[in-house]
Order: structure tokens, then sequence, then C-alpha cells
């Protein structure tokens, strides 16, 4: 789903690292949070794949521990860096970080008990069904679904071919332990149709996570 | 023991998962990221000259060769280097090409496969991995 957004990647970041800081000073270190829903809390959404590549940009700068789970889900815990990273901003009271103090819900939805997100952590029980924690995955798969039903160079039987495939995939994605083969060779054949190549090329990194 | 386990990543275009890693390249400037296929018939590891650009590098004292790669033959500068493997440091003869023939360079056996007692590819699996086994 391609969603327009006003908030720049940069501020997505920040707005991402300062929520980690809150929840952790709420619910107590030593925890994983899950990014993926402290994005849904916020008021613009955004792409779904920059969950992902924030979390590696957090990790590549040392600013968390990121888990990146097949399908798209990221825990992060914040490191020591990360904390300082938030603190300083707060004392300079600057960016987005400093918006978002003076004010945080111009920028996230707080409902119920708010300020809580999920909760993950290695080992730990995972709430969310499989269906939930690969819900970016899926939601590129409708993507695809869209993108294949509405490509004109493709031939009816092409597509009825490559929707059967898509289910496949779908059922894999399912399952607790996907299997990479099936996966593979059934990806190959809808990365040769030039209209869904972003979208498969983003659903492989998901899977790849 | 101790194991270094990576699943295989599915590529764009690519009917089969493959044994791929994300290999750190140690240099003066920092560290840079490469994609590399653990290739067990492979000599030399291989990497892009760009890589080696972006960590700093230098490859005018390496050892100049030509290199039988990717069905064509490729010049070369070989380098001794340190790369990061999962966290763990290596010192690895890498063999740095102006164009990669693929998406991915190499990893090849010099400086590498012979730190651990095993390297296995595990390819059987729901999700197939290659594990360096020490």
């Amino acid at each position: 789903m391609s969603t327009a957004t006003t908030l720049t990647f940069t501020h997505f970041v920040d707005l991402l690292l300062v929520r980690l800081y809150e929840l952790e000073k709420e619910l107590g270190p030593e925890k994983f949070f899950n990014l993926n829903a402290i994005a849904g809390q916020l008021r613009e959404k955004v792409p779904t794949k920059w969950v992902f590549d924030a979390g590696k940009v957090i990790e590549a700068r040392g600013l968390a521990t990121c888990l990146f789970v097949m399908g798209g889900r990221v825990d992060a815990e914040l490191t020591g860096e990360g904390r300082m990273f938030v603190e300083q901003r707060q004392e300079e009271n600057r960016g987005i970080i400093g918006d978002y103090l003076r004010d945080p819900a111009t920028f996230v939805v707080v409902s119920g008990q708010g300020h809580q997100a999920d909760v993950g952590s290695p080992g730990a029980t995972v709430s969310q069904s499989v269906r939930e924690e690969r819900r970016p995955a899926f939601e590129l798969l409708d993507q695809v679904e869209e993108g294949i039903k509405a490509e004109q160079t493709l031939s009816p039987e092409e597509k009825k071919d490559l929707l059967v495939d898509l289910e496949t995939i779908r059922r894999q994605l399912e399952k607790r332990e996907p299997n990479r083969h099936v996966l593979a060779s059934l990806l190959e054949p809808l990365s040769r149709v030039s209209s869904l190549a972003g979208p498969v090329a983003n659903l492989i990194t998901l899977i790849n996570a | 023991m101790s194991v270094l386990s990576f699943p295989y990543q599915i590529l764009h275009g690519h009917p089969s998962p493959m044994p791929i890693c994300d290999v750190i390249l140690l240099g003066p400037r920092g560290r840079t990221s490469v994609r590399a296929l653990v290739d067990s018939g492979a000599v030399y590891s291989v990497f892009p000259m760009k890589a080696a650009e972006d960590a700093g590098i230098i490859l005018m004292g390496g050892q100049r060769m030509s290199l039988q790669y990717g069905g064509s033959t490729e010049p070369g500068m070989k380098v001794s280097v340190y790369l990061l493997l999962s966290g763990r440091r290596h010192r690895a003869d890498v063999v740095f090409v102006e164009r990669l023939e693929f998406p991915y360079g190499l990893l090849g056996r010099t400086g590498l496969f012979a730190q651990y007692n095993e390297v296995c590819f595990l390819e059987r699996l729901k999700t197939p991995r290659v594990e360096f086994r020490l």
C-alpha cells in the first residue's frame, strides 16, 4: 500500500526513538518493544517498509538492538547510546523530539492505556497471531494481488496461475516456519512481471529478515 | 560447539534460496557491508572495488591477478583484509574486482573456512542455512 506522508523518514526515526525511551521508562528496561505497533500509534501513517528501514538505521547507528522477524515485524530495545541520543535532544529541546515533548498528542494517537505497546522479547510469549506478526508481508501480498489483476500484459490464464501461486505464498506465510524453497520458486515468476517488481522485492526483503 | 548460522536468502528473480550472508569489511575509514555468497568452490573471496574504496582500503599495494569468475576472466587486486562475520573477525585474502558479475560478492575458502572445523550447507531444511562450526 502506498502511503502519502508529510513526516520525513528522519522525523519518523526520531519519533520511534523517543517513544521507545518513554515505553522503557514506563514498562522497565530489558524489554523489546514492537516498532510496528509504535508506528501504528502515530497520527501520520507511514509506508509499511519504513519500520523495517528504521530498524536497520537505528541498529546500524548503535541506538537500539533490533530483532527482525520474518514478515516485517521489528522489535527494538534502546542501547545506552539510544538513551543518550533522546536525552540530549530532550535537554536541548530541539528537533521533532522537542516538538513531540511539547505536545505529544500532535504526533501520537493515545487510546485506553495509551502508552502501551506490544512488548516482545526473544523467547517471550508472542500474543499476536502469525498473521498479525507478518501483517506488512500480507499487505504486500494484497498489493501484488491487485497488481496481477490490473496487469494488462498478462493473459487470463497467466493471471490465474499467478493468483494461485500467490495464494500458496499466503498459506506458507501463515505457517510458523514457511518453506523458503517453496517461497523462492513461487516468487521467481512474480518477479518477472515488471509492474510487480517493487512489491515483490519488498516482500523478499521482509521474508529474508 | 559454537556455530555461526546464516539462513539462506531469497534473491529477486532466483528460483532457489541461496547461502548469502552480510559480511562487514573493516578498513581505516570505517566498515562497509557486502552481501556475499558462501562459495566452497571459490579459493578467494571476491568483493567489489567500491567496497574497498568505501572502507578506505588501499588496493595499490595488492597483488594483481586475473580471476576466473562468472563465466569470464576479470582483473582484480588481491589484498589481505579484516572481515567481520556475525561479529567474529577474520583475516582473509579478498580479490577486489571493478565489476561484480552477480548482485553479490563471493565468500571463498582462503582465510575463512580453515578457521572452522566444519562449514555445512543444510539444504534440506525448510529454512536452509549455512553453518560455520567451531
